[in-house]
């Protein structure tokens, strides 16, 4: 193992359990066993090999530069080498929290205070330390309201104030315990950004103000083409970053993505702009250079209706719809098969359904005529018969990825399973968001990739009062019951909690009739080596993007 | 002199027409920076209605369009061409790095075809009805009907497939690192040549058929003039006009075929400029580019307008 970082890693694997252990929220946060597991790790990998220049895929050039207001991978694939975060995940361990800037923590008041303990040394590109104050300014920042805060607003419902107790200290007030704030906060858009820079004025949304502390500096950015990023020589911890310079490149096309990977100018590719069946391609075309590695499902897409409309208003409806909708043949037309169903929460989780329990459910199982039968009594009984009543309804359908041949097959399914008329109406993107978050639709298609595993994220975007309910769906029940596991810090009683959510949107009422679940991967180089040995996926594509725990092996 | 002052004048109402132009097409294409803004060209940022209407106002497109028309032009007859509403930063910042690499690549392309364009033209006419003018005419055919796109997507697999290469990535321009530049443009510039040739070919071909038959030709060959001389100095500089013609013509196709190839060989050109602007409806951005493509396409007329007048001289009396 690599000196450095195993002492630095080990110091804040014991002190985290140890903490977290003595509050009582081991269990319900998942880190026992998390670091337990981490402290046993014996890592495969040879001497680590420094220098080299990496040039990382991205699906797309980033749109922003302020971290704070960064919403997608792309904004965090370019800035997240940048800065530094309080906490990560690990990138030996994806599933524990380690300190970043922190050394250690400490949860008091049952959980309602979290105090931070800061390394020292840590320098602004510029010179200046970085101190408690730009830790405190920056989680402030995050939570400030009225301020677009695209995913770090995320800590909006659990912090209420930062504030720095000393030059290496941080408090931070709570406004519940929450098993899951220790876990979004470890997600890479939560970066510590320069109190003196923000507050002199300077734009940081503009790449040329950019100061960080991150493990790599800012080289050159050539505008929808690639950001280059060298090494940071003065970097806090020592021994990283492996690379010399780094470069995020942004290939939007899909043939010259591959020839690039092809020829070996590529040793990383982020999700995007590769589809599943070109990246399976890859992995057989070039079997002993490169790996696929695959991540758990992380993005669940659906269709919805806007229920503050009519007819959607009525539930019955919608259930029928989602009755008549084929999941296998989904299944069979996307994915090679690498997809699983689509369901409320992310089938096989901790939380989920198993896809052997929705199998036997209507509307997953097999044949599909009794469940079609059902829908068409089920849109009578609403006033709806015969099906076609409900008129031509329009599907809003953004230009992303697949979801315009989504959105035809499931027309077509809906036109012959219950001879609806459903006319796709093609968007851009932003166009589309906009549309639903405005309620001006009548149906719309859209998923949602989540920054953590913690049913906090998934389950409050989307069914609770997140950014991503579109429909406007309100259940008191659910959204009781939402609240309740989000306080809940035993994993068992969440669970439980948890299991009679998702059983109140399989067999009483759902307003999305979910469509698949994604998982993402990463195509790598054999030659990317970690601490840990191989590669190692993180947990979702949010997090382990600071790119410095890797090198590139000679060969 | 009179003659050139005569057709700047005439430019300035084509300009001022292409600045109207490009302005109300993008108002008219569905999309709003503003929204690109907030919610990300891939539509994942969260935002809410206030923010939208907030940077709208500073991004100034919620002001009526003849004020930002207006505004626009007051810029351009000062000399600036105004800031990119996506990225905030001055447009000639973005545009001037971008330039030396679209160039070189349309010239290059120019130079390349037209080297190799004339004498198989040339040739092809002079063989007529020979092997050699059928092997010719299949080729440049094939390469007028198949699209630029298609033939730079080829390239790629090919030299990927065949020889495991790709050209390096990340721009080098050719003062820097001129090793690297020449891997980076070669195929590119191939690939445009390739695009422009077959048509210019054709040109010749057809401009040399029409010029062999003349009258002065066959003095020329009852002179007992060597054919060499014919063709050379005879036929080929009476067939000129019309090659010329197209040429400028030529530049404006290859500055529209670069938009692609760029984006397929990963040059930071104009054209992945313009392609990464329409994608976040960057209007000030896009009105600049092609205002520019304008410009340079006029000014080669212009060229062309002189050449003529050098080449024959009865253009200047007309």
């Amino acid at each position: 193992m690599n000196r450095q970082a195993g002492s630095e890693g080990d110091g804040e694997r014991e002190v985290t359990r140890r903490d977290v252990l003595k509050t009582g929220l081991a269990a319900s946060l998942g880190l026992g066993a998390a670091s337990l597991t981490a402290a046993t790790l014996t890592p495969a990998a040879a001497a680590p090999v420094y220098g080299g220049h990496a040039t990382v895929l991205s699906y797309a050039f980033p749109e922003v530069w302020d971290p704070h207001m960064g919403g997608n991978l792309a904004v965090t694939a370019a800035v997240s080498p940048l800065y530094n975060q309080v906490v990560e995940f690990n990138p030996r361990n994806p599933s524990e929290v380690i300190g970043d800037l922190a050394t250690n923590w400490e949860v008091m008041d049952d959980g309602l205070t979290y105090i931070f303990h800061l390394h020292e040394h840590v320098r602004w590109w510029d010179g200046r330390d970085l101190t408690a104050e730009d830790v405190a300014f920056s989680i402030n920042r995050m939570i400030e309201p009225g301020k677009p805060r695209p995913r770090v607003g995320l800590l909006r419902p659990y912090v209420q104030s930062a504030e720095a107790l000393d030059r290496h200290t941080v408090r931070v007030h709570l406004n519940y315990p929450s098993p899951a704030f220790l876990h979004f906060f470890a997600v890479d858009y939560m970066k510590v950004v320069p109190k003196h820079i923000v507050e002199a004025g300077v734009d940081i949304n503009l790449w040329e103000n950019i100061v960080g502390s991150g493990p790599f500096k800012m080289k050159g950015v050539r505008r929808g083409e690639s950001v280059t990023l060298e090494k940071n020589p003065n970097y806090f911890k020592k021994g990283r970053p492996y690379l010399d310079r780094l470069t995020v490149i942004t290939i939007t096309d899909k043939g010259t993505a591959a020839a690039a990977i092809k020829a070996g100018k590529i040793q990383m590719t982020l999700p995007g702009p590769l589809g599943v069946d070109d990246v399976l391609k890859l992995e057989k075309d070039l079997k002993g250079q490169y790996t696929l590695y695959w991540q758990p499902v992380t993005n669940g897409q659906h269709f919805f209706p806007n229920v503050e409309r009519e007819p959607w208003k009525d539930l019955r409806i919608i259930k029928a719809l989602r009755l008549a909708t084929d999941q296998h043949e989904i299944q069979q037309a996307f994915g090679a098969g690498k997809y699983l169903l689509g369901a409320p929460f992310p089938p096989d989780s901790w939380y989920g359904s198993a896809t052997e329990e929705l199998l036997k459910l209507p509307g997953y199982r097999l044949p599909k005529a009794r469940d079609i039968e059902a829908a068409k009594a089920l849109l009578k009984a609403a006033g709806y018969d015969p099906p076609a009543k409900l008129g031509k309804r329009v599907l809003t359908t953004p230009i992303a990825s697949d979801l315009p041949d989504l959105a035809q097959l499931w027309a077509a399914q809906m036109r012959r399973n219950l001879g609806l008329e459903i006319e796709v109406k093609l968007v851009d993107g932003p166009t589309g968001v906009n549309a639903f978050t405005a309620g001006d639709f009548d149906l719309g298609i859209w998923g949602y990739g989540y920054n953590i595993p913690d049913p906090d994220d998934w389950v409050n975007a989307i069914y609770g009062p997140g950014t991503r309910n579109y429909p406007r769906w309100r259940n008191p029940e659910f959204l009781k019951m939402l609240d309740q596991q989000s306080r809940e810090v035993d994993r068992d009683k969440r669970r439980h909690i948890l299991r009679k959510m998702e059983e109140l949107l399989l067999t009483v009422e759902d307003p999305y009739i979910p469509n698949r679940w994604l998982l993402w991967f990463y195509l790598v180089s054999d030659q990317v080596r970690t601490e840990a040995g191989p590669f190692m996926p993180p947990e979702t594509v949010q997090t382990v993007l600071k790119q410095e725990h890797w090198w590139l092996e000679k060969s | 002199m009179r003659y050139i002052m005569h057709r700047l004048v005439l430019y300035i109402p084509i300009i001022l027409l292409v600045t109207v132009l490009v302005f109300l097409l993008m108002r008219v294409i569905p999309g709003d920076p503003a929204l690109l803004i907030l919610a990300g060209t891939s539509g994942e940022g969260s935002f809410n209605k206030e923010d939208l209407v907030n940077l709208r106002r500073t991004l100034g497109t919620d002001r009526p369009l003849y004020v930002q028309y207006g505004t626009w032009v007051w810029g351009l007859l000062h000399g600036e061409l105004g800031t990119s509403l996506f990225y905030r930063t001055p447009i000639k910042k973005e545009m001037g790095p971008r330039l030396p690499a679209t160039l070189e690549l349309a010239c290059l392309a120019m130079l390349v075809s037209v080297v190799l364009a004339v004498p198989l033209g040339a040739l092809s006419a002079v063989k007529q009805d020979s092997l050699l003018d059928y092997g010719a005419r299949m080729f440049t055919f094939a390469g007028i009907s198949i699209p630029i796109f298609v033939t730079g997507l080829v390239v790629v697999y090919l030299l990927v497939r065949l020889f495991n290469w790709f050209p390096p990535l990340g721009y080098a321009t050719l003062w820097e690192e001129p090793w690297t530049n020449l891997q980076q443009v070669t195929f590119p510039t191939l690939t445009l040549a390739f695009f422009e040739l077959n048509f210019t070919a054709r040109v010749t071909r057809s401009a040399m058929l029409e010029v062999l038959r003349e009258d002065y030709i066959r003095t020329a060959r009852s002179k007992g003039l060597v054919e060499r001389r014919v063709i050379l100095l005879h036929a080929l500089k009476n067939a000129a006009l019309p090659i010329i013609t197209v040429s400028a013509w030529s530049l404006a196709r290859l500055l529209g075929g670069t938009i692609i190839i760029e984006k397929i060989f990963l040059v930071p050109g104009m054209g992945t400029l313009l392609l990464d602007a329409i994608t976040a409806r960057d209007y000030t951005l896009i009105q600049a580019i092609v205002l520019f493509y304008a410009v340079v396409v006029l000014t080669a007329n212009l060229v062309v307008d002189v050449l003529y007048t050098w080449l024959d001289p009865r253009i200047r009396y007309a």
